[in-house]
């Protein structure tokens, strides 16, 4: 298949989509990501790019906060475990040549696991391109300052919750839970994106009232400690097929929000200059 | 419900990035160290419950990833928080020049009666540090509040740490509550929204 990639991805776009959701063989699962993410095709554009970028010193503050990291991702994992170890030392390099290459996003914590899951299946060079087409791609905006794109999704998914889990939504709204305290990390890693994120608190939180849970710490322990019920593959998938979520729905709640935080923004900014005014 | 506890404070833990936050929350609540950490990203929380003049104090103590642009996050992270842990790493003097960044955005986010603390953990690394205790304690008295240095490793003065905090919170609750009976609940559990402004005059708590 992965021979004859383009005619594929172009013309038989249905038998990628089911093969993918049968599994991808742990031997393919490298090579079968860097063809889904179209990294392939940058490698093939920029041959010697990531070659020239790890060569470059790079912002000394930020290759400083990647520092930090990089020997706190997957630390038992035997390709992380050595100090400055083949693994370490490519982690840097990858988050490096990332933070050159778009110097507007820099580096973000939440990258590194990426990249370290990336690396696990995949060479550097790979894993970088691989990297560069999730950010651009399939996560824009999440790891730029401020996260903006992560608070839009968090308020896209509170809106969700209240209409497939009013109850669990009432009840965070009650304790103030805001969606960035528990879903940050699980869209962030990719780990757990919509669908399942609503399956999971709607399954987690479904018999949960003020009595079970009678504080925000209670209603997040929870969510923080999903069950292995909840979480096994059978039951995930069945519940994410039952959740009735399509495109245009996301794309409905994206456009409601977006537009709220542009007036909210608009309006801090208004009052900064009253305020600045009366001065 | 049975209620276990006649105290409940929350906390936070706030400083830059792998100056050991995480460690601190584990000594504390675990009494463990391990070398092998991981990164905290978003937000992560744990409990401990402790005892003070025969007082069940129960410990609500949140941990965020400390990379300047996390902190976004803060409106949600700070509120209802009734104390601030300061953490900063002696070997990084990068760290400790943060704590003034750091102290500002308390002053804007956190409650006005919040109680703070500095921590200059690592202390058991005495080779490579860059920042005195006499540093640290002399940055802590010009805020007016609380200095110690920490080593989450040898289990140095964590736990002393925050007993030292809780004492503190406990003691301005038993006040607040003295001139105050009725309003037991807002006082255990103060809620301030976060539009507050602190007044930034130096030390004010």
């Amino acid at each position: 298949m992965l021979d004859k990639w383009d005619k594929y991805i172009n013309n038989r776009w249905k038998t990628v989509r089911d093969r993918c959701r049968k599994g991808i063989p742990h031997s393919m699962r490298g090579q079968a990501w860097l063809y889904l993410c179209g990294a392939h095709h940058q490698i093939r554009l920029h041959p010697n790019a990531y070659r020239d970028l790890i060569a470059q010193e790079g912002n000394e503050q930020i290759v400083d906060e990647i520092r930090k990291d990089i020997h706190r991702q997957f630390p038992n994992h035997e390709l992380f475990a050595q100090p400055l170890g083949t693994g370490q030392t490519d982690l840097l390099n990858v988050l490096k040549a990332f933070s050159i290459l778009k110097p507007d996003i820099g580096y973000c914590q939440g990258q590194a696991p990426i990249a370290s899951v990336l690396l696990m299946h995949m060479p550097a060079e790979q894993a970088f391109w691989s990297l560069v087409a999730i950010c651009d791609h399939y996560l824009p905006g999440y790891f730029s300052p401020g996260l903006e794109a992560i608070q839009l999704h968090g308020d896209m998914l509170f809106s969700f919750l209240k209409r497939f889990t009013p109850n669990a939504h009432k009840l965070m709204e009650k304790q103030k839970i805001e969606p960035i305290l528990f879903m940050t990390e699980w869209f962030m890693c990719i780990k757990i994106v919509f669908k399942c994120a609503i399956v999971l608190v709607s399954t987690t939180l479904r018999n949960d009232t003020k009595k079970t849970c009678p504080s925000m710490y209670e209603t997040l322990e929870k969510l923080r400690n999903l069950s292995v019920y909840h979480m096994s593959e059978p039951v995930l998938v069945d519940s994410i097929l039952k959740c009735e979520i399509h495109d245009s729905d996301l794309q409905r709640e994206h456009n409601i929000h977006e537009k709220k935080r542009r007036q909210k923004s608009q309006q801090k900014a208004n009052q900064t200059k009253s305020n600045g005014n009366r001065r | 419900m049975d209620k276990t506890y006649d105290y409940l404070f929350k906390l936070l833990l706030i400083g830059d990035s792998g100056v050991g936050k995480t460690c601190i929350l584990f000594r504390l609540t675990e009494d463990a160290f391990s070398t092998t950490s991981i990164s905290t990203i978003g937000i992560d929380f744990k409990v401990r419950t402790i005892e003070l003049d025969g007082k069940k104090i129960k410990l609500q103590i949140w941990d965020t990833a400390g990379q300047e642009r996390c902190r976004v996050i803060p409106t949600a992270y700070y509120r209802g928080a009734t104390g601030v842990m300061l953490v900063y790493d002696v070997t990084n003097d990068k760290s400790f020049a943060n704590i003034n960044n750091w102290i500002r955005d308390i002053e804007e986010h956190a409650s006005s009666d919040v109680e703070t603390m500095i921590l200059g953990n690592k202390s058991d690394v005495n080779d490579r540090r860059q920042v005195s205790r006499e540093t640290g304690q002399q940055l802590a008295t010009e805020y007016g509040i609380k200095f110690m240095e920490t080593s989450a490793k040898a289990s140095v003065n964590v736990e002393e740490a925050f007993f030292a905090l809780a004492k503190d919170i406990k003691t301005k609750t038993d006040k607040q509550l003295a001139s105050h009976p009725h309003s037991t609940r807002n006082t255990l559990f103060p809620y301030t929204p976060n539009a507050h402004h602190c007044c930034g005059k130096q030390g004010c708590k």
